[in-house]
């Protein structure tokens, strides 16, 4: 349901389709460093750095463990004070993974110098391997949603299924962008498929909206696609809704554009990083948390 | 300064055209007119473009589109010779001392002589009109050719000219000379036709039993035309015949026509009923059943009528319309979505004979192209709905005055209403609706004025101007948006208020010079201006783009196009060949900007970037058109490009449609009265693609980074289609004929679009690998079409 409509038909009407394996010359690009940062209030930063890889072709576990980027030197600040990260490795299916953040959150948080806090701009500064990046990034005001409910599911052969609803009050003014992840039974947050809004149709109302419940996109289509969008009877759902700025914003809505982008009449959607000289995001998160039990 | 400085020049142009009159008419005061309409003998029908010469002086005009000739003679006896291709001759000589109304009814020659060949009618069309860049067809001609699923089209047809190109697969779309798909003008019966396709164009909308006769001017677009930077497709429908009833019709694969025609009262009017279904979900049905797909249904079917009245040699109206829908729908479960698109247009015309030397025609017209999805799952539903509606009024003068100049003058008044994307909802008791989205309105309105003047016997100049104007008017409020998007300020314009005006002047010059009998050399300068634009996200045109007006943002769209020719006949006329090259320069291009993703409820033109283009080619025609074997090979040598400073890092990039190569072959041949056989050969260069270069891992999902626009090439395109017709011959009631198609012969698998497949699971799997795949929708197709008419 989820694939483009206009895909659906056009598929279940061409029936001779046929389709082969191509190869094209290897295209040369530029070598980049990625960034997958965030600080969401009363956080640490945290960064995973790798570099981009050719496209096409086979990449081994060893081929992306060396795309992780190790010894990188990482500056935040929040305008009065400045971290510079220390890079922690998760060793992990054979390859070290590196996660930048400050250490000293760990030990002895009272004294961590930066942590997220609400209408604050963050500034990133990387150098790893000669390539330098730089970002900045706000965590927003605050807009929580007022409440969270279940609806019973209308079609009758899944009678386990439920519905995730929400109320959410707009402030007045326009420009306001969000992204939320769930989890079932406090496993892992997991994104929306479709994870940010912005509240150009709704600005300013009260309105009741459904939720999709998040996926693993690092899994099967079929694990994806499965009940999709519904929780379970006996659930116990905890939603987290972040309010982030407008390049946070943009860069989830070309991502998930880009990543759900397949089939005929698809044109490249150029993911819009906020990384100078980069690509990936730093991404400021202004959290609030709901949870709701589901009973059997 | 320029709206002083517009009307003071068209005056200039108009007293220029008076001055030449007043010369050429006094240096030929001893001539008369002879006029009247010129019509098949058989139907009734008007006959296009035939050609009218003045033996032995071989002084000519051609038949307008309504099938008058108006031409000067000297007095005393007069030899005239009417022709048109597939009709015999005529010759009449007679004396003549008065001007004189002279109607001819022409018939048709036996089949078996008849050929698929695609020309202006007059044998030597092509070496004596100033004409460049125009090819007249009539469907007639092209009922033998092989086509896909056995369906006839004319948009198929025009795609195998010189500098015409095609776009996937199948696609009835076309793109001419380096231009868009929304810079082609496309009329039936004079009314604007905005998507011109089915199924994402694997069909035209043109139902081929009911078009008469199909005009493209893909350069030296005549003064008369305006509104498009590109081309101009003109397709007139069938009139109906009105001498006797007749029926005809088709039975094919996946759709089925049947057309009636006959006269209301006879000789003086007549009617035209033709439709078309497809039924290809019920052919579709077994094969879906039960998969993912099951509960989808497709079909689309086409309605045009028409209807005359011949009131006297002087009055003549006519009245059609076209009403076409695709209809698409799905259902499963607790979901539900149904989506339909369409035109609908009308056209009532009427013909005014002043008298010989001046021909009126008059139309009102509607047009309007509408597209919706109506979607609903449990308690939430869903409408979308965008679409473009005119009211257009036109009048178009044909003036004779005397043997050096046929002039054409007019006037022409469109009001536009635009429909973007327009969403509303709705949940449970909460309805809502858009805030930012709203119609938009707009005047367009154009005079025009041309003359083909025949300044020696051997050259001869087509000169026209046209003063186009396009006014935005409210009710609209106007945004104003920062770096976000996020509005920050607005303001109100009432109803009627003039928003933003445009107004451009459009010089048209066409020249001939004849070198001998056989040969002749031709030149062209044309500046055309387009006040509406439909920006494409997609790789091809889908029933969802939207057209939006110009507006302070959106600055009309120029081109100037400059060409030259050198055209030759040879073996009597029987071949016809043409060299021609061409330079166009395309001003205030559209895209969407980089990173855009569409949304609904969100105003086009803040998405959009803007930038230039241009085209410049080299096209070779060779047309055999008589005898048993009929056809013709076109070559076209291109290059296009766009550049914008906000897409590719501002570099110049090819344009999707750029192919450095294109051939077409087209052939027929007679065997005998009865079999037929045809063959169509296409080469293009593969179409220009953006590839991926580099991914990088992110949040565990893949994620692409691209290339250069259009910097990679797909595969070349090009594929073989036969065909073979049987023309049973059971009695001269019921004619019937068989014809058997193959639709890529040698089953070239040809690219249609490239997904990258991408297996493994990040960190789980031991090797993640992306592999490019190319999928070809039309393997070898074998049809079958039935054909009869009694």
């Amino acid at each position: 349901m989820r694939k483009n409509i206009l895909y659906v038909l056009f598929i279940s009407i061409v029936l001779a389709s046929c389709e082969k394996d191509v190869l094209f010359k290897e295209p040369k690009f530029d070598e980049k460093l990625v960034v997958e940062g965030h600080i969401e209030t009363g956080q640490p930063p945290y960064i995973i750095l790798t570099r981009n890889t050719k496209y096409y072709g086979q990449a081994s576990l060893n081929d992306i463990g060396n795309s992780f980027v190790h010894n990188a030197i990482i500056k935040v600040s929040n305008g009065i004070d400045t971290v510079t990260l220390t890079e922690m490795t998760i060793d992990t299916a054979g390859i070290t993974i590196g996660i930048y953040t400050d250490p000293t959150f760990f030990i002895n948080p009272s004294a961590t110098k930066i942590l997220g806090q609400s209408n604050t701009s963050y500034s990133l500064w990387i150098e790893a391997g000669g390539l330098k990046v730089s970002s900045v990034t706000t965590i927003p005001q605050s807009y929580p949603l007022d409440s969270i409910w279940y609806e019973e599911n209308v079609v009758s052969t899944k009678p386990n299924l439920v519905r995730l609803m929400c109320r959410y009050t707009d402030p007045p003014e326009l420009g306001q962008y969000a992204r939320y992840f769930t989890s079932r039974n406090n496993q892992a947050f997991l994104p929306g498929y479709s994870s940010v809004f912005e509240d150009n149709l709704i600005n300013g109302t009260t309105f009741d909206f459904p939720l999709d419940r998040g996926v693993n996109r690092n899994a099967s289509d079929s694990s994806i696609f499965k009940d999709y969008g519904y929780f379970y009877k006996g659930d116990t759902i905890t939603l987290k809704w972040c309010n982030i700025d407008y390049y946070t914003y943009k860069f989830y809505r070309t991502l998930e554009f880009e990543l759900n982008n397949d089939g005929p009449f698809s044109s490249p959607v150029m993911v819009q990083s906020n990384i100078k000289n980069g690509l990936g995001v730093w991404a400021g998160y202004n959290t609030s948390f709901k949870t709701l039990v589901i009973p059997h | 300064m320029r709206r002083i400085f517009a009307p003071h020049f068209m005056q200039k142009i108009v007293s220029l055209i008076s001055l030449s009159l007043i010369f050429s008419t006094t240096s030929f005061a001893q001539k008369v007119t002879i006029s009247g309409y010129v019509k098949d003998a058989t139907s009734g029908e008007s006959l296009i473009g035939a050609g009218v010469v003045a033996l032995p002086s071989s002084y000519g005009v051609y038949t307008n589109e309504y099938g008058f000739y108006s031409i000067i003679a000297e007095k005393g006896q007069i030899h005239l010779q009417f022709s048109y291709l597939g009709f015999q001759k005529i010759d009449t000589i007679f004396i003549i001392n008065e001007n004189k109304h002279l109607n001819i009814q022409m018939q048709p020659i036996a089949k078996q002589i008849k050929g698929v060949t695609i020309t202006a009618e007059k044998e030597d069309a092509n070496i004596r009109s100033t004409e460049m860049g125009k090819v007249e067809l009539t469907m007639e001609q092209i009922k033998t050719l092989p086509a896909i699923f056995g369906e006839v089209d004319v948009l198929k047809i025009i795609q195998l000219l010189p500098g015409v190109q095609s776009g996937n697969e199948g696609s009835a779309g076309f793109y001419v000379r380096g231009g868009g798909p929304d810079q082609n003008l496309i009329l039936l019966d004079e009314a604007t036709v905005y998507n011109s396709s089915h199924l994402f164009g694997f069909f035209s909308v043109f139902n081929p039993d009911a078009v008469h006769n199909a005009t493209i001017y893909k350069g030296g677009i005549p003064a008369s035309y305006g509104g498009r930077v590109s081309s101009v497709l003109d397709i007139q429908m069938k009139e109906g015949n009105n001498q006797s009833f007749h029926t005809s019709g088709g039975i094919g694969l996946i759709a089925s026509r049947a057309t009636v025609e006959g006269p209301i009262v006879k000789n003086k009017s007549s009617f035209m009923i033709s439709g078309r279904r497809t039924y290809i979900d019920v052919l579709a049905k077994p094969f879906i059943k039960n998969k993912q797909f099951s509960g989808t249904g497709y079909y689309f079917y086409d309605l045009n009528i028409k209807a005359n009245y011949i009131f006297s040699d002087k009055d003549r109206l006519f009245v059609s319309g076209y009403f076409g829908r695709d209809i698409f729908s799905f259902k499963k479960e607790d979901f539900k979505i149904n989506i339909p698109w369409g035109n609908a247009t009308a056209t009532l015309r009427w013909n005014h004979l002043f008298n010989s030397k001046l021909f009126l025609n008059t139309s009102a017209i509607y047009n309007a192209y509408n597209f919706k999805v109506a979607a609903e799952q449990n308690n939430f539903s869903i409408t979308l709905y965008s679409g473009i509606k005119d009211y257009n009024l036109k009048t178009d003068f044909d003036y004779y005055p005397n043997a050096l100049h046929e002039i054409h003058f007019g006037a022409n008044y469109i009001y536009h209403t635009f429909t973007p994307s327009t969403f509303s909802g709705k949940s449970g008791d909460t309805e809502f609706n858009p805030k930012l989205v709203k119609a938009q309105y707009a005047h367009e309105f154009a005079l025009y004025a041309l003359d083909k003047y025949t300044v020696t016997e051997k050259f001869e100049v087509n000169y026209g101007i046209r003063y186009s104007m396009f006014g935005q008017v409210g009710p609209y409020k106007k945004y104003l948006y920062d770096f976000r998007g996020v509005v920050t300020d607005s303001s109100m314009w009432s109803s009627g208020e003039l928003v933003k005006f445009y107004h451009r002047l459009e010089p048209r010059v066409q020249l001939r010079y004849t070198l001998n009998k056989y040969s002749s050399i031709k030149a062209s300068f044309n500046i055309n201006n387009q006040y509406i634009h439909l920006v494409a996200n997609n790789g091809t045109t889908l029933p969802t783009d939207i057209w939006v007006p110009s507006s302070d943002r959106v600055l009309p769209q120029t081109s100037y196009q400059y060409a030259i020719g050198y055209f030759k006949n040879f073996n009597n006329n029987k071949w016809e060949a043409s060299v021609e090259l061409y330079y166009k320069k395309l001003l205030h291009q559209i895209e969407y900007k980089e990173g855009y993703t569409p949304s609904a409820n969100e105003e086009l033109e803040k998405s959009f970037v803007f930038g230039t283009g241009d085209s410049k080619g080299l096209e070779l025609y060779l047309n055999k058109k008589s005898a048993k074997l009929t056809g013709w090979v076109s070559y076209t040598l291109s290059f296009t490009n766009r550049k914008f400073p906000d897409l590719n890092g501002g570099k110049e990039f090819p344009y999707r449609y750029d192919r450095r190569h294109v051939l077409s072959v087209v052939g027929n041949y007679q065997i005998n009265d009865r079999w037929t056989v045809g063959a169509v050969f296409v080469y293009n260069t593969g179409i220009a693609y953006t590839l991926p270069i580099a991914k990088y891992f992110f949040e565990g999902s893949v994620v692409t980074e691209y290339g250069p626009i259009n910097s990679f090439r797909l595969a070349a395109y090009h594929r073989l289609d036969i065909s073979v017709t049987y023309d049973v011959k059971r009695n001269k009631k019921f004619d019937d004929s068989w014809t058997f198609s193959i639709y890529n012969v040698y089953n070239r698998m040809n690219p249609f679009f490239i997904y990258n497949e991408v297996t493994g699971i990040f960190l789980q799997d031991p090797i993640i690998n992306i592999q490019a795949k190319q999928v070809t929708i039309f393997p070898i197709l074998p049809s079958i079409t039935w054909n009869f008419k009694f």
